[in-house]
Formats: structure tokens, C-alpha cells, sequence
């Protein structure tokens, strides 16, 4: 844990100087992070590999466009298969031991906490030398000096985390290559309000100092995103390094934390100076929970209705879904391809048949495949053209679901997804 | 032949046989009720009118008695019909409103109430049991009396008959049940008790032994039978329709040549007849466990309901009596092993079945729940089901009052007399040997113990002194499920091992013709719907199932037959196929789990691949479970026929694919167990490796020195050493470990690695595995062990006493104390070590051997000396040695003497003497029980095993595959299971031999047709099938990135399919376009 001075009222700033730095001495090899555009209409994910092209970087902007898990994945998805060499997991052992002795002398209470998933990966089959085995023939820069590459850092908010864990539960993806920096969030405005607040908004403002001076005052605003108004997760609790600025003067100072060994390395090299966890800070999360619980209370609607009367089947909600993972979905393959001759049929049958005939169906299909991942970002809210509410159904059904199963999706790597695992009384609670 | 049509449609019927009949030929359905196939018709009930047209004149007639004429059309179904029939039922209704069978029979034909007055008469005079007295029994006990509404059927005379002989057809086929031969019959009529449920439900003449009997068949009661009495009746030859019944059957003596015999006659339960203690004989409400059990059972003679047997009234109190006839030195001095459990059980399930609320209290002596599992299993009873347990002597069972309540008088733990009141007694009777077990012994030369069970020898409980004759289960000694299901396969075993060169060459390979090519072909498919004699025929209309199912799209033939499963219409079928060049076949009949594989088999006879035939099982699903409503029995029928049809057009051959087996096994664990295994796999001819991580063999034998009935473990160690070190077929790595395992079944491939530092590496390969990696002994910190040299455990003490030298020193102490249960049965290791009592007591008789005048006390919680092992209890008190019981809250404390020389002290609460006891003691045995090893984990993870909570290893099934792994290929046996003695480890390590030989035996491994299959470019890799796999029959493949599918090891049950978000797994046969297929042709 380490304080990072904050000037001139600019969080952001401080964050991007901290980026900067990682960039310069080569703890990483790239960023990928959000950027303003010129514009600052919205902010779009970029991967910076030149500490000079920083500048518009702003990962504290209250938008959210696109769940980034979902860019991760597509940016691994070459180490997630490759030939098995048996030549791989000979060297493999090698390299790790190097890595390991730093790690044992670190304090014995994080070491248990971060060391079972890592161990887990290595249980779970030769996925690890595959990786190191095809990452060693991609880059030959890796052969100059013994470590091994610098990771590519990725500033994620806690939700793109938890859908990122999931995503790797899932096989989908792969922690090895990334350093994860998570970043407190209080929420985000939909693309299209916070492109508004921008433009409406006096032109020397600015949106993101407007919104931290709110919301750390306590106050929410009316435009906050659905799911953002839910959600109990503000705090990144599964990163490498966390940024954190709940329960702390934003505008004088903000903290890092390393979570795992990984991340450990690089606040060592980065030279803070150690220092102890903010003493508000706890309060002030629990806070901030009780009072997005209270916003959730007054979101209520008769979902079932919405979903089919509204849906006009474009599928979007799927397309931004970072749990959607399928290659092909069943709702694209020939099961629901009907002959004319059915329509009449089911049509005769009831005398009337909405149509297309597949939409709660969908849903409904949807809804049980993500419900023990779903991380309740509600980008499938977002993606809505008819502006059915359903990151507020997803996650009022995820968060019943994962209760019920005593699961909490994106929690961490150890726990087995509940639907390969069966305990005799796991839906006692919900058999009633 | 004579040419008529019934409903217009033509049938050709022989000369002499009625409407009714050809009706029936033709499956049109008309209602009887005085019609019985097996008597002469009579015409007298009215109900099976129709209408005749012989082209004169249109007629109502009784179709049962007319007889067919060349060019009749006959109608069933026309308004005048319809009118008629109706008025004859709602007459019927009235003159008997409470018959069920008539108002069942009137509802199905439309009528439910009745215009007409009701006269509330039972007897509708249908005459069917003057019939049956007269025409089958040859009796004619009653006849037709008076006329017009004075008509009765009485007795000549309505007197008394000396001649009726109760028999009871009367009554059997009265559809009203209005006559009671009781009434006149003068010998008395009674029903025949049945044996399966004890006497507490009836069974008729013609009947199955019970309902699991293999085979299924019911057989002819010749001693009750009236046909063997006195050559009447054959009623049952003339209603079978599949003529199979034979009187002629003769008893067959066979000559079978053999080269080993397995004896399993099971065992009898003691009846107290003569004990007035428990007054069996006199009070209905004495029963035996057996008969509680029953009792219980949903299908048995109560239907589950617990009622009073003497005027069933609910029960509201049962008490259980354990060790009737056991453990009784006036008649069985063996404990009968399976009582304690059985009660428990009992008690549970009486508590689970009765709504109010039920007390059930076990009156016992010590109770013993030794196996796997059962200290936990009465705990639970204890506190999650509240069965209460009273330790008591001398249980007196008395009637309390007329209703039959009980009183039951006993002596509690202190001596003082104590009654209760009870509704129900059950006594947990002795397991004794089978009645015929003397056969044995004349006819095999088998030898029997002193309690007449066979005997068998020591440390090879499935051999008899006849080499060649095996036993296995109750036969030799009381024993529970688990141990049954593992003596028959060490029995196996042990007859493979002599038959092993004669293995496989009786069998012979059934030959096809080449496979049909189906695929582009126009689908044409063929429905045969079975009528199952009347057991689908009663209730569903069969016929009517083929009129709607023949007009189905792509159907190109469809028939119904009496029997479709018979010899006869196999035939027909493959006749079938030819003639119609069908392709896809439907059976409508009774159910996949048993005759699947029999039409499978008939199709391929004729060329077409087994999977182009879809089952449908309109009994299990119709006819039996909608026995009382007809109309919807066969509507569902029908339903399920086309669904069958739909998803029949969908059918693809499938082709099972097989693996080569590898005939060597490993066996982990070099203990006794594992070379008992490995010795057993190396008899019957099969190449074994057998790794122990010790320098040498032996594993927890090498500590055992003597045993309580007085044989030589150690003699028992060298020579198995000696046979698996000369055997050439085993190979043993001693100091080795293994480092890594993998492949499938029937192919794995495990890298052993040397642990003596040299690390050497060897690969083998071999097609099972066998977890043999026993035990430990528990490690305690209790009762000062570890700090005063005069406490050591039972094993310790053993090596002493088996020692010249260190013996004397030990008997020389004037007092020594042993305590039981020494970190076993608690909260953390909720389990008995099994063989604790016993080998204390071992041990104690030992010192008094040894020095009679040395004190031996025993702190027990109970004595679990199960079995023939009760004996050396009973002889250990009488040499003197003192069992002062505890309990688990107040265990004995033990302090050090004031010096270190001096003795210990123990305090403890005697609950017989309801006192403190304060001993000085030279030496404290520990009982400190057996522990699963603490790489245990590490060997299960490695060959991907499960482990109970306990930490042994996780049988298939507790019961019945006792040592399976629910993975096919590897198995279990030994102390790595759970606890247990010599004996049964070697039984257990035989067993798993037997199992894994089963495996080895075969060139090939054949995978079940419907397993799952991945549509690889829809597979994301996600692995969560790789997760929900209950057979590990499913992985990633790395190098692809998507899931593979084991197809040996997949038994196809689907759960991969169910749990696959974009279906990329499909479970043949079951594909989403099939389920799709089926549930559209309803919708």
C-alpha cells in the first residue's frame, strides 16, 4: 500500500502519471486503457505503448462502452490453444523457480490469499507451458534478458475484473500475459448521457471532475446507469495493483495496493514508499453499498412484460455480453428456423402467435447460461435499442442465483463454477 | 372359415366361434361382465349387445353367445347399440350402486349414474361362480335358486357344504365380491400366507416369489394347486393367450460339469417360537425385524402404513429388541452383525413414514456399527431423527391390554426393573444357517463350524476345506450387504484362478449379416404395438393405437401382436422388415431397461444397424400407471407413438467405437492386501506390477503377530511374500512411488519413480489399477501417551507379548488397563476402528494366558466383537477380565502416580456400580484406531479418485460396489476402503481382482452407442463439461482448445449435453432436433 499525491485536483492525472512511469522503466510493455477523444464526447480502450501518447488517458471518466473483459479475450485468444510440446514442460520449472524465492519472503498472509489460484493453474493441466511455450517463439524479445516479458497492464473497473476471472474460470482467457489494474468506481453514465453532459456543459468543465465531486459528497446523480446504481462491487478485490480512492481526499491524494505476488513486483520496482490502508476506507465502501442498495430499491418493473413486448430480437444484449462466450449461438443455428407451415400451426393453435416467437425464449435461454457468471455490468442494458431494462433483471435474477448456489461470480479462481460442482443441499434454499 | 364384417371392416373367423370372439380377433372392444374366457358363455348379463344385419333383418344380439355366420355384419357402435347397452348398465347400476368394477366398466361406456332406483344388491347373478364351481372345480357347491327377482345363488338348500373345499374361485371371479364361501363352507376357507412378506399379506396359487425374483416368472403352487388336488380347474392354462403354462413340468435333475463350485444359499432368521420372553407366538404385535421391514415397505402387505397388526390402529410407540437368538448363550452365542444397523435403519424409516409422532426406542446390549459409515449413521438417528437407545437386559414382552398393547418389562443398566407401555414390539432376531445347509455337507463334503454355518479357513474366508468349493456371503457367518457383495466376487476370484486357462472358450460369437445402407433411402418406417397380453392390452387400445398411428407420416407398416417380444414374432418382425423394406423401426411395448437390447439384437438379424429402433414403453407409462382411467391411457399412447415416429425419421446408424485393453494391472500398495490382489491377478493370468514405497513388503501385516482365534499372521506374511516373489507374473518395486498417471480405461500409462534417491523412472503401461494403500495407526495424544512410558497402544502391547522377554515383564504387572475408542467415533473422526475391541480382547486373554492373577480392565463404549468374535468376549470375562463402559462426555482420566515410578491412576464412573472408580495402574493400552494415510489425498488426486469425508477412499457404492470406483478401470481394496480385519482385506483385495480381471479379460472395450459427440466448430473449450463429468470421460483438448469425449468411458448420460450453453455437445439420440422432432409432433 502506498499514497500517491494527487495536484491540482486531478485523480486522473496522478493515475496517468503512474502509468506513465510503469511505461518509462519498462515494468510493462503496454497499457491497455481508456482514452478521451479530442472531442471528449467519450472515451474509447486503447493499448499505449509509448509513454508519450498518454496524454488523454482517463480511466476515472463515468462511461462505460464496452465491458473490457471482453477485449482481453480477444487479445489472448493465440495463447489459449497451440501444440502441446512435451519439451515445454521441461523448462517451464525452470523459469518458475527463478520467480519464486522473492516471493516466499513476502508476508505470509497475502501469500496464502494469492498463491492457491496460481497453484490451481498449474493443477489444471499443461495450459501454462503451452502459454510459455508459444509466447517464447512469438517475441523474441524475451530472449535478452532471463525474466520473462514484461506484462501488458490492463486498467479494468471491478466489474470488467470479475467478468475477466470468470472468463478465465471458462477458459476464455488467460491472466499470464496481463498485469490487471483495478480502479475504484462509484459508476458510470450511459455513452449517450455523458456525451450530452459534455456538450451541454460549460466548455471549460468537466464531466469527470463534476461526478467525483458528487459522488464522493455522497450524492448520486439521476443519469447514473442502471446497473451502476446496484451495484455492490466498487472496489477492485481481484487485481494485481488496485488504485483506490473510496474513503480518501481525492484531491490531495489516492492510494495503490498490491493484491497478488505478481503485482507485488512491480509496486517494489516502482519504489513507493510503504504506508498503511486508509482508515476510512472500509466504512466508506460499506457506505457507498448501503447507498446503492437504497437506489435499487426504487428501480421496479414488470420485466417479464418488457422483455416480450419490447424485444425486437436484435440480439445486441448478446453481442456486449462479456459472459456470452459461445462460438455460435443456438439462437444463430438452425433450431430456430422454422417452416412457414409452424407459424400457421402455432397460430391456428392459439389464434394468435407474436412474432418473431422466440424472444422471452431467448432471453429466458440467455439468462440461465450467464446466471452463475453474470457480473451485473449491465452493458447488455446499455446495447438495449428499446431500452428494455435488463441489466437490472440480469441482475436481480444472477445475484438470487449465485446466492442460492453460494457463488459469487469473479470472486476469485478457486471457486469451482457451480454448475461442475453438486452439493446434496446446495438449492435447499429455494426449493419452497 | 366363415367371411363377416364387424363394423364394416372383414374378418374371416373359424367355424363355431362367437361375435365376441371375432370382434376381439379384429381388436374392436366390447364390454362383458358375466363373459369369462375360461367358462362356457352364458348370455346372461346383457352388456355385450350388438347389433346383427344377415341381410334380412337388422337384430339385437348378445354377441358372447352367438355364433358367427357367413356374410353377418355385425355393428358395435350404433345408435341402437348405444341405447341399448346404456339402459343395461344403468339396470346393472342400480341393482349393485357400490360395485366398483361395474361402475368402472359403465364409466368407461359413458354411464355414471343410474335413472333407475337402486336396490343396493351385491349379487348381480352373472352366474360366473356357478360357472367356475361347476365347470372348472367340478364341484357345483352353488347354483341358481328361485325365479324372477327371488333368483339367488346359494348352496343346495342354502345349507352348509361338507363338500366345497374352500378353494375360493368363487370368490376370485365374483366381479362384486357378493359371495364369501366362508359363509358356507364347513372346512373353512383360508388365503395363502405368503412367504416374502412373512406372513403378513396373502399371495395367490399362480404366483412370482416376490417382486425383484429373477427370473420373473410366476410359478404353480403344485401343494395348493387344484388342478394337481384333484385335475380340475386349469383355469390359468385357458385365460394365458401365450400358452404358457405346462403341467407336465417335471422336476430335472442336471449334470453339470464344472471346474469350481460357489456355495451362496444365504441364510435363515431365528424364530423365538419357544422363547416366552418375547411372546412371539401369541401377540400379534410381536413382529420380527424381517416382518417390520415389510411392514415398511410401500408395496408391501400395509402399504407402508404402520398400523397395529391386532386392530390397525396407527402406531404410536415401537420398541426394538436387538440380539433375539443372538449373542444368547441358550442358543446362538455369535452376534449376528447386521441387527444393530438394521434396527437403526428400521427405526429411521418408520420415523420418516408415520406423520404423527412416532417413538421408536432400541433396547440393546452394546450397539455395534463397525462398518463404513455407521457410527455416522447412528449418530444421525441419534440426534436428527431422535430414535432413542436404552442398553437393558432381559427384555419380558406381555399383552397390557385387549387392544393388544404391549408392556415390556427390563432391567435397565443399574438392575432396576422398568416397564413401558408399547403398540408395537419388534425383535432384531438371530441370523442363522440356512436349513439346508446340511445338503452341503453331505452332498460337497463341506465342513461345518460348531454354529452349523460353513466353515472356512482362516485368512481365506471364500475357501472351504474342499478344494475348488467357494462360499460367499451369510452362509459362513452373519454378515452385512457390503461384505455379501465382496466374498461373491473373491469367490469369483478364486474359481477364475483355477478356470483361467479354460477362460472365454465356451463362448460363442453370434454372427450378422452385413449392415443395410439406410442413408438417402425414403424413410419407411414400421410400428409394431405390443398388447402384452392383457397387461398393455387391458388398458390401452392397442387397436386403436395402430388405426391412428398407420396413417402417421413416413409409417409404412404397423401392426399390434399379443406378444411382440416372443420367439415366434421376432421372427415375424424380421419377415416384417424384409417384405416392407422398412428402415426405422418403432416398438410400442413395455420398457427399453429390459427389452431394448432383445429387439436392438432382432433388427440387426436382418441387417439394419441396432440404432434405427426407437422404443416406446406404453406399459411403464401408460397402461400400469393409468390403469383406471382407459380413454387417457390410450390417448397418451398414442401420443407417445408419434412422438416416437417423429423422432424415429431422425434416426442414424450409430457406430460404437472399442478400444484395445491391455491385459497387465497395477496394484498400488504392497500391504497384504495388495499382494493379495496382486497374487489373484497373477493366478488368473494376468501380468501385474505392484509398487509399495517401503523397502519391503508387508505394509501393516508386518506388525501383526498373533490373532484372537489363535492363528499365524506372520507365517500368513512370509509365505505370501515367498508366492509373489516366485510368481512370475508379478513384478514388484519396492522403495517406489508413482510419480505420474494417466490414459483411459483399459490403457493408462503411470510413471513409477524410485524414492531411494537414485530417482530412476519407470513407464508401464497397463489396463487397471487397484488402490491397495491401506492405512495407519492413529496417533494420540491423549491419556498422557507420549509422556509416561506406561502408556502404549494395543499394538505396541502386541509386539511385547509376542516377545519371551518383554512378555514376562508386562504380565508381571499387577493391574493393567486398556481403554477403547481411543480417538475413533468423535466429532472429527466419526468412525470405528473395527478391529479395536477385538484385538484388545486379543491381547488381554493374552496376559491372562500369560498371568492369570494380572488385573485386566477394559474402558469400552460398546464391545463390537461382532460375528463369530463374540465368543472371545464371553471368554474373556469368564477369565476374569473386568469391561467397565464409558461414555464419550466422562472418559476416564488418567493422572501420574506421585513419582515417576509409581503406577497411574485412572478414574472413572462405573455405570453398573453407579460409582466412582479409582484404579492404580502399571500399564495403559491405548486403543488408538485406524487413520486414512496422509497421502492419501495425493494418491487420490493423482488417479483422480474421490475420498469420503472421513478421508478413506469413496467406493461406487457403499452397498453394492463395494469395490468399484464409479471410474471404470480402477478399483479398491483394503484398509485405504475403511477398517477391517486380515480376513477381509484379503476378501476385498480378491474382489477387486475379480473386478478388474472382468476388464482384463476382454481384447476390447466397446463404448455404449448414445454417447456424447462435439460439434467441434461450436465448441469454445469452456471445459465446464470436462467439470460435470461423473466418469472422466471428457477433456480439453489442448492443442485445439475445445472439449474431447472419451467414448469408452462415456455412459451417456447427458449431463455434458444439458450443461453446454451452445449445444456444441450432443448426446446421440438425444439431439436437440430429435427432442425438437418429438415434442413438435404434439404440438
Amino acid at each position: 500500500m502506498a499514497i500517491i499525491k494527487v495536484k491540482d485536483n486531478n485523480p486522473a492525472a496522478a493515475i496517468r502519471e503512474l502509468l506513465r512511469t510503469m511505461l518509462e522503466k519498462q515494468l510493462v510493455s503496454a497499457i491497455l486503457v481508456p482514452q478521451e477523444i479530442p472531442s471528449k464526447k467519450t472515451v474509447v480502450q486503447t493499448l499505449v505503448s509509448d509513454p508519450d501518447k498518454l496524454d488523454a488517458v482517463n480511466p476515472l471518466a463515468p462511461i462505460f462502452s464496452i465491458n473490457s473483459a471482453r477485449i482481453v479475450v480477444k487479445m489472448c485468444i493465440d495463447q489459449m490453444t497451440g501444440p502441446v510440446s512435451g519439451q515445454a514442460v521441461s523448462e517451464q520449472p525452470a523459469e518458475e523457480k527463478e520467480a519464486e524465492p522473492p516471493e516466499a519472503e513476502d508476508s505470509a498472509s497475502e501469500q496464502k490469499q494469492e498463491q492457491a489460484p496460481e497453484q490451481e493453474q498449474g493443477k489444471s493441466g499443461e495450459q501454462a507451458p503451452a502459454e510459455a511455450q508459444s509466447a517464447a517463439e512469438d517475441e523474441p524479445a524475451a530472449a535478452e534478458g532471463q525474466s520473462a516479458p514484461a506484462p501488458i497492464a490492463v486498467v479494468l473497473r471491478p466489474c470488467e475484473i470479475r467478468a475477466l476471472i470468470e472468463l478465465v474460470k471458462l477458459q476464455q482467457a488467460s491472466l499470464d500475459p496481463f498485469l490487471v489494474i483495478g480502479v475504484d468506481c462509484w459508476g458510470t453514465y450511459s455513452v449517450q448521457d455523458y456525451a450530452a453532459m459534455v456538450t451541454q456543459g460549460p466548455q471549460d468543465s468537466s464531466v469527470t471532475a463534476d461526478f467525483l465531486k458528487q459522488v464522493t459528497a455522497g450524492n448520486f446523480p439521476e443519469e447514473l446507469r442502471g446497473a451502476c446504481r446496484a451495484c455492490q462491487y466498487p472496489v477492485p478485490t481481484y487485481a494485481d495493483l488496485a488504485i483506490q480512492l473510496i474513503g480518501d481526499d481525492i484531491s490531495q491524494q489516492i492510494r495503490i495496493e498490491a493484491q497478488s505476488e505478481k503485482g507485488k513486483e512491480i509496486f517494489n520496482a516502482l519504489g513507493f514508499e510503504v504506508t498503511a490502508e486508509s482508515k476510512e476506507r472500509k466504512s466508506a465502501v460499506e457506505k457507498l453499498k448501503e447507498a446503492k442498495k437504497q437506489l435499487a430499491e426504487q428501480d421496479k418493473a414488470d420485466f417479464l412484460e418488457m422483455i416480450s413486448s419490447l424485444c425486437i430480437n436484435c440480439h445486441n444484449c448478446r453481442a456486449v455480453c462479456p459472459i456470452c462466450y459461445c462460438k455460435q449461438c443456438v439462437f444463430d443455428g438452425k433450431v430456430f428456423e422454422y417452416p412457414l407451415e409452424k407459424y400457421l400451426n402455432w397460430s391456428g393453435k392459439k389464434g394468435v402467435l407474436p412474432v418473431p416467437p422466440d424472444k422471452l425464449l431467448f432471453h429466458l435461454t440467455r439468462m440461465s447460461h450467464v446466471a452463475t457468471s453474470c457480473v451485473a455490468c449491465g452493458q447488455c442494458e446499455a446495447a438495449c435499442p428499446s431500452g428494455i431494462p435488463l441489466g437490472r433483471i440480469f441482475q436481480r435474477i444472477s445475484t438470487a442465483a449465485q446466492e442460492a448456489l453460494g457463488y459469487e461470480a469473479g470472486r476469485s479462481l478457486d471457486d469451482d463454477l457451480p454448475l461442475t460442482t453438486f452439493r446434496e443441499n446446495e438449492l435447499s434454499a429455494v426449493e419452497d | 372359415m366363415v367371411n363377416l364384417t364387424i363394423n364394416n371392416k372383414p374378418i374371416d373367423a373359424e367355424e363355431g366361434t362367437t361375435v365376441l370372439q371375432a370382434a376381439q380377433t379384429l381388436g374392436v372392444k366390447i364390454p362383458t361382465l358375466c363373459y369369462h374366457k375360461a367358462l362356457s358363455p352364458y348370455g346372461g348379463c346383457r352388456l355385450c349387445l350388438v347389433e346383427l344385419d344377415d341381410g334380412r333383418r337388422k337384430r339385437i344380439q348378445t354377441s358372447c353367445i352367438y355364433p358367427v355366420q357367413e356374410g353377418l355384419k355385425v355393428y358395435t357402435d350404433t345408435e341402437r347399440v348405444i341405447k341399448a347397452r346404456n339402459i343395461v348398465l344403468e339396470l346393472l347400476l342400480a341393482r349393485c350402486p357400490e360395485s366398483e368394477e361395474l361402475k368402472l366398466i359403465a364409466s368407461e361406456w359413458g354411464v355414471t349414474k343410474t335413472r333407475i332406483k337402486k336396490r343396493n344388491e351385491k349379487c348381480i347373478l352373472c352366474g360366473l361362480c356357478v360357472r367356475m364351481c361347476n365347470e372348472r372345480m367340478g364341484k357345483a357347491i352353488i347354483g341358481f335358486a328361485n325365479r324372477g327377482i327371488d333368483r339367488v345363488v346359494i348352496p343346495p338348500f342354502d345349507a352348509d357344504s361338507e363338500v366345497c373345499m374352500g378353494c375360493g374361485a368363487c370368490a376370485f371371479i365374483c366381479p362384486t365380491a357378493a359371495i364369501k364361501p366362508e359363509d358356507f363352507c364347513v372346512r373353512g376357507v383360508s388365503a395363502l400366507p405368503s412367504e416374502f412378506d412373512f406372513g403378513l399379506g396373502q399371495r395367490p396359487v399362480v404366483s412370482v416369489a416376490f417382486p425383484q425374483a429373477v427370473p420373473n416368472t410366476p410359478s404353480i403352487d403344485k401343494e395348493h394347486c387344484v388342478y394337481f388336488q384333484t385335475e380340475n380347474c386349469r383355469t390359468c392354462e385357458a385365460v394365458c393367450d401365450a400358452k404358457a403354462i405346462d403341467f407336465e413340468q417335471q422336476t430335472e435333475q442336471l449334470k453339470l460339469k464344472v471346474g469350481a463350485v460357489i456355495v451362496a444359499p444365504g441364510y435363515e432368521r431365528y424364530y423365538p417360537d419357544n422363547r416366552l420372553e418375547y411372546n412371539y407366538q401369541h401377540l400379534a404385535n410381536v413382529l420380527t425385524a424381517p416382518e417390520f421391514e415389510r411392514m415398511l415397505s410401500a408395496s408391501g402387505p400395509y402399504g407402508g402404513h404402520l398400523v397395529r397388526p391386532s386392530d390397525h390402529q396407527e402406531l404410536k410407540r415401537i420398541a426394538f429388541l436387538q440380539c433375539v437368538g443372538s449373542r444368547d448363550l441358550e442358543c446362538n452365542q455369535y452376534c449376528s452383525s447386521v441387527c444393530c444397523m438394521h434396527a437403526t435403519k428400521e427405526a429411521i424409516v418408520a420415523k420418516e413414514h408415520s406423520e404423527g409422532d412416532l417413538e421408536t426406542d432400541i433396547y440393546f446390549m452394546d450397539m455395534r456399527a463397525f462398518g463404513k459409515g455407521f457410527d455416522r449413521y447412528y449418530e444421525r438417528a441419534k440426534s436428527e431423527y431422535n430414535v432413542s437407545y436404552r442398553r437393558c437386559r432381559l427384555p419380558v414382552v406381555e399383552q397390557a391390554s385387549e387392544n393388544g398393547e404391549l408392556l415390556l418389562n427390563y432391567l435397565d443398566e443399574q438392575g432396576k426393573l422398568q416397564k413401558e407401555h408399547y403398540d408395537l414390539v419388534v425383535l432384531s432376531t438371530a441370523l442363522i444357517p440356512p436349513k439346508n445347509v446340511g445338503m452341503f455337507k453331505e452332498a460337497a463334503g463341506l465342513n461345518l463350524n460348531k454354529y452349523n454355518f460353513v466353515d472356512t479357513k482362516p485368512f481365506a474366508s471364500e475357501d472351504t476345506n474342499r478344494k475348488g468349493v467357494f462360499i460367499c456371503g451369510a452362509v459362513s457367518e452373519p454378515k452385512d450387504i457390503p461384505e455379501t457383495v465382496i466374498q461373491a466376487s473373491a469367490a469369483a476370484a478364486r474359481a477364475s484362478e483355477i478356470l483361467a486357462e479354460v477362460r472365454g472358450t465356451l463362448i460363442e460369437e453370434k454372427e450378422y449379416p452385413p449392415e443395410l445402407a439406410v442413408s438417402g433411402e425414403q424413410l419407411r418406417i414400421g410400428v409394431f404395438v405390443c398388447h402384452c397380453g392383457i397387461n398393455i392390452g387391458g388398458v390401452v387400445n392397442v387397436a386403436d393405437v395402430v388405426e391412428f398411428a398407420k396413417d402417421l407420416p413416413n409409417v409404412a407398416y404397423c401392426e399390434h401382436s399379443l406378444y411382440t417380444c416372443s420367439q415366434d414374432n421376432q421372427q415375424k418382425i424380421k419377415e416384417t422388415i424384409i417384405k416392407h423394406k422398412l428402415n426405422r423401426i418403432v416398438i410400442a411395448s413395455c420398457t427399453p431397461r429390459t427389452h431394448e437390447p432383445l429387439f436392438q439384437d432382432t433388427i440387426r438379424e436382418v441387417g439394419l444397424n441396432p440404432f434405427l429402433l426407437e422404443f416406446v414403453s406404453i406399459r411403464e407409462h401408460c397402461s400400469w400407471v393409468h390403469m383406471s382411467d382407459k380413454a387417457r391411457a390410450t390417448a397418451k399412447a398414442k401420443d407417445l407413438v408419434a412422438m416416437a415416429i417423429s423422432k424415429a425419421g431422425l434416426l442414424r446408424p450409430v457406430y460404437s467405437s472399442s478400444i484395445s485393453v491391455r491385459s497387465e494391472a497395477l496394484v498400488v500398495g504392497g500391504g497384504m492386501a495388495g499382494m493379495a490382489a496382486a497374487l489373484s491377478l497373477a493366478e488368473q493370468g494376468f501380468e501385474t506390477y505392484l509398487v509399495e514405497k517401503d523397502k519391503e513388503l508387508g505394509g501393516n501385516l508386518r506388525k501383526l503377530y498373533f490373532t484372537v482365534s489363535g492363528d499365524d499372521p506372520q507365517k500368513l506374511l512370509t509365505e505370501t511374500i515367498e508366492q509373489v516373489e516366485a510368481s512370475k507374473k508379478i513384478h514388484v518395486y519396492l522403495n517406489t512411488s508413482v510419480k505420474e498417471f494417466s490414459g483411459y480405461l483399459g490403457n493408462y500409462k503411470t510413471t513409477l519413480v524410485s524414492i531411494d534417491g537414485k530417482a530412476r523412472e519407470t513407464t508401464i503401461e497397463h489396463g487397471a489399477v487397484i488402490i491397495a494403500t491401506g492405512a495407519a495407526e492413529y496417533e494420540t495424544k491423549e491419556y498422557m501417551y507420549g509422556k509416561s512410558d506406561r502408556v502404549i497402544t494395543q499394538k505396541e502391547l502386541e509386539a511385547k507379548l509376542f516377545d519371551q522377554a518383554e512378555s514376562a515383564k508386562v504380565a508381571s504387572a499387577q493391574t493393567i488397563a486398556m481403554i477403547q475408542c481411543v480417538g475413533s467415533r468423535e466429532e472429527d473422526r466419526m468412525y470405528c476402528g473395527r478391529v479395536c475391541c477385538t484385538q484388545a480382547i486379543k491381547n488381554a486373554l493374552k496376559i491372562k494366558q500369560i498371568s492369570p492373577a494380572t488385573n485386566v480392565v477394559i474402558f469400552y463404549r460398546d464391545i463390537r466383537t461382532y460375528g463369530f468374535r463374540e465368543e472371545y468376549y464371553q471368554k474373556a470375562r469368564q477369565e476374569g477380565v473386568i469391561f467397565v463402559r464409558y461414555e464419550p462426555e466422562n472418559k476416564p482420566k488418567v493422572t501420574p502416580g506421585q513419582t515417576p515410578e509409581d503406577a497411574l491412576v485412572i478414574e472413572a464412573e462405573d455405570f453398573v456400580l453407579g460409582q466412582k472408580l479409582h484404579l492404580n495402574i502399571d500399564l495403559l493400552v491405548l486403543s488408538n484406531g485406524i487413520t486414512p494415510r496422509l497421502d492419501s489425498e495425493q494418491v487420490a488426486k493423482m488417479f483422480k479418485v474421490p475420498l469420503d469425508q472421513d478421508g478413506f477412499f469413496l467406493e461406487a457404492h457403499i452397498k453394492l460396489r463395494p469395490v468399484d470406483f464409479s471410474t471404470d478401470g480402477i478399483f479398491l481394496c483394503g484398509l485405504a476402503h475403511s477398517p477391517k480385519f486380515v480376513s477381509e482385506a484379503i476378501s476385498q483385495a480378491r474382489a477387486a481382482a475379480c473386478r478388474a480381471a472382468t476388464l482384463l479379460a476382454q481384447d476390447t472395450v466397446k463404448a455404449k452407442g448414445r454417447t456424447a459427440e462435439i460439434m467441434e466448430r461450436l465448441c469454445a473449450g469452456c471445459g465446464l463439461c470436462v467439470g460435470v463429468c461423473p466418469y472422466g470421460a471428457r477433456e480439453i483438448d489442448r492443442e485445439k482448445g475445445i472439449a474431447k469425449v472419451l467414448e469408452v468411458l462415456c455412459q451417456g448420460c447427458g449431463a455434458c449435453a444439458a450443461v453446454c450453453p451452445n449445444a456444441a455437445t450432443r448426446q446421440v439420440g438425444f439431439a436437440k432436433e430429435d427432442i425438437m422432432a418429438a415434442v413438435d409432433s404434439l404440438i
